[in-house]
């Protein structure tokens, strides 16, 4: 048997484990929901649309927001990177905002935009946009000073700076702060719609309490889970392409 | 218009970043002392010549080099290039560096292409290129990255894009260490001819003495701490040159003596 099966193997054992003490729980106490339970509200959902339609909000949601952050967080981060005195003054202000967690900002956001999708959206801004800036400010920081004296020979102008030096240089940095950003918004959107908002999985996890449907309640979490999952796979896929290899050889 | 780069006066010191603690001599937390590595250097060089600095090690030749090319400011004095102040780095000086120069997210071909690249002209910037990886011997080798080439074929990778600027001076930093002798001989060879074709200013640092008998028009060396010009001499002899030659052993003995060793092994 090869390794690959091996582990398949032991994977579907570990799920088979869960499952079994699940339904065993379940049986006992009464107050769980029974995997089969489960799997039919999630069946239901899936035929009922409301699934898709709540996860292509959440989706939404999350790309409207990281899109935000991620355009305003890699500029300023070169900026700060190449700017030792500006990345000196801001850097007590970002010390202090970066601990706060993005749950905090609720009813700030509630307040300043309303109801509606802008809170939700401003939540994941800022869930994502430190975890975006500050690896972005230390790559550049990093980046060997020899290549920006090769710069000044060759008369680059900032357009040239970026594309030949800066952006390739801290690539794969931006690439792990993607992931790590995608995974904290991805976290923050569902409680972001547990009270902004009427849609989205976070909006259908508390709806489904309010109803007293457990079942519903876990089939969301299970949806959540993979779709994260699926989030943390596409990232990994871009950190593989040949743009990067570079940088893994020269290790 | 003089042809010549003038150095005068020339001072560059360094502030020691460590700092100093404070005790009772030193009431006030200093910043370290100011530590010259040049003071009031003049030194005249003709353009178009090959000039070749020897020195020894820790003395300041890269720093006289980077001070030239425009990379650092001098704490005092000036630097004159056919009567015009270096103030900054510019695309007709350029510098080689001692090593890894070259954008590792770029193949060879596209580090050669960065000093052309305001060519639009697709198949003349291909064919500047292709010109210049055959003038270093890197044909075939194109499409390589940096890290997949020897360390003497990255040397010449670089030169070939600080060639391909046509630049009217040319700064090499140590540019043969790191190389196998027979490699290091086959450069000199080749950089020789280069000179000899073009008739740039070339401006070369090195350690090896038979390395700038046999390459100069002009050898500087320095002596330490703060630096300064231990012997200045222009060489006439034709190439290839005897170093056995009376002239030239006797130049010889004089560079050794002045860097300290008496007896040349
Ligand atoms: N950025 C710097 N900050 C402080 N001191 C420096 C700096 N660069 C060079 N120095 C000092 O200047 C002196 C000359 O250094 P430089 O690198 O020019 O020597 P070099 O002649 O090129 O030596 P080598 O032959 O070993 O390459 C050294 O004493 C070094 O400590
Ligand atoms: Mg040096």
């Amino acid at each position: 048997m090869t390794k690959k099966k091996q582990i398949i193997l032991v994977r579907i054992m570990i799920l088979a484990g869960i499952l079994l003490i699940w339904q065993g729980a379940a049986s006992k106490t009464g107050t769980m929901p029974s995997p089969v339970l489960v799997i039919n509200g999630l069946a239901g959902m899936i035929l009922d649309g409301s699934l898709l339609k709540h996860t292509v909000a959440s989706l939404f949601r999350v790309t409207c927001g990281f899109y935000l952050a991620f355009s305003t967080a890699i500029p300023l981060g070169i900026l700060l990177g190449r700017w030792p005195a500006g990345e000196k003054t801001i850097n007590g202000l970002v010390q202090f905002l970066r601990p706060i967690s993005p749950l905090a900002w609720i009813p700030l956001a509630i307040t300043w935009f309303g109801i509606g999708e802008p809170p939700a959206i401003f939540l994941i801004f800022i869930a994502s946009f430190f975890p975006l800036l500050l690896p972005v400010i230390k790559a550049v920081q990093q980046i060997r000073p020899i290549y920006f004296q090769i710069a000044a020979n060759l008369n680059f102008n900032l357009k040239d700076k970026l594309r030949y030096i800066i952006i390739p240089a801290i690539l794969p940095e931006i690439v792990t702060a993607i992931r790590v950003a995608l995974g904290v918004s991805w976290l923050v959107v569902v409680a972001a719609e547990m009270i902004a908002v009427k849609t989205g999985l976070g909006y259908l996890i508390i709806e489904a309490r309010n109803t007293l449907r457990l079942d519903l309640v876990i089939a969301a979490m299970i949806v959540i889970g993979l779709i994260g999952l699926a989030l943390d796979h596409l990232v990994l896929r871009i950190e593989r392409i040949r743009l990067l290899e570079w940088k893994i050889s020269a290790k | 218009m003089p042809n010549k780069i003038e150095i005068r006066e020339l001072g560059i010191s360094f502030v020691e970043r460590r700092q100093r603690l404070r005790d009772n001599e030193h009431p006030v937390l200093s910043q370290g002392e100011a530590h010259w590595v040049f003071q009031g250097l003049n030194l005249e060089i003709l353009t178009g010549n090959l000039v070749v600095i020897l020195g020894p090690s820790g003395s300041g030749k890269s720093t006289l080099l980077r001070v030239m090319a425009g990379f650092i400011a001098p704490t005092s004095g000036e630097i004159l290039i056919m009567d015009k102040k270096v103030t900054a780095p510019r695309p007709d000086y350029i510098f080689v560096y001692q090593e890894g120069g070259l954008l590792p997210w770029l193949t060879v071909e596209e580090n050669i292409g960065l000093g052309v690249r305001q060519i639009n002209d697709l198949e003349a910037r291909r064919l500047l290129i292709e010109n210049h990886l055959e003038m270093v011997e890197l044909q075939g080798f194109g499409q390589l990255y940096p890290h997949e080439l020897s360390g003497g074929m990255r040397q010449r990778a670089e030169l070939a894009r600080a060639l391909i600027l046509k630049p009217e001076i040319l700064f090499l930093d140590e540019p043969f260490s790191g190389l196998d002798h027979l490699t290091r001989l086959k450069m000199r060879e080749e950089l020789l001819n280069l000179h000899l074709y073009i008739r740039k200013t070339i401006i070369l640092v090195t350690h090896d003495i038979d390395e700038a008998l046999q390459l100069a028009d002009h050898i500087i060396v320095l002596g330490s701490r703060p630096a300064e010009l231990r012997y200045n001499i222009h060489l006439q002899a034709s190439h290839p040159r005897d170093l056995n030659d009376g002239n030239l052993a006797q130049i010889r003995k004089e560079i050794y003596y002045h860097l300290g060793v008496h007896y040349a092994l």
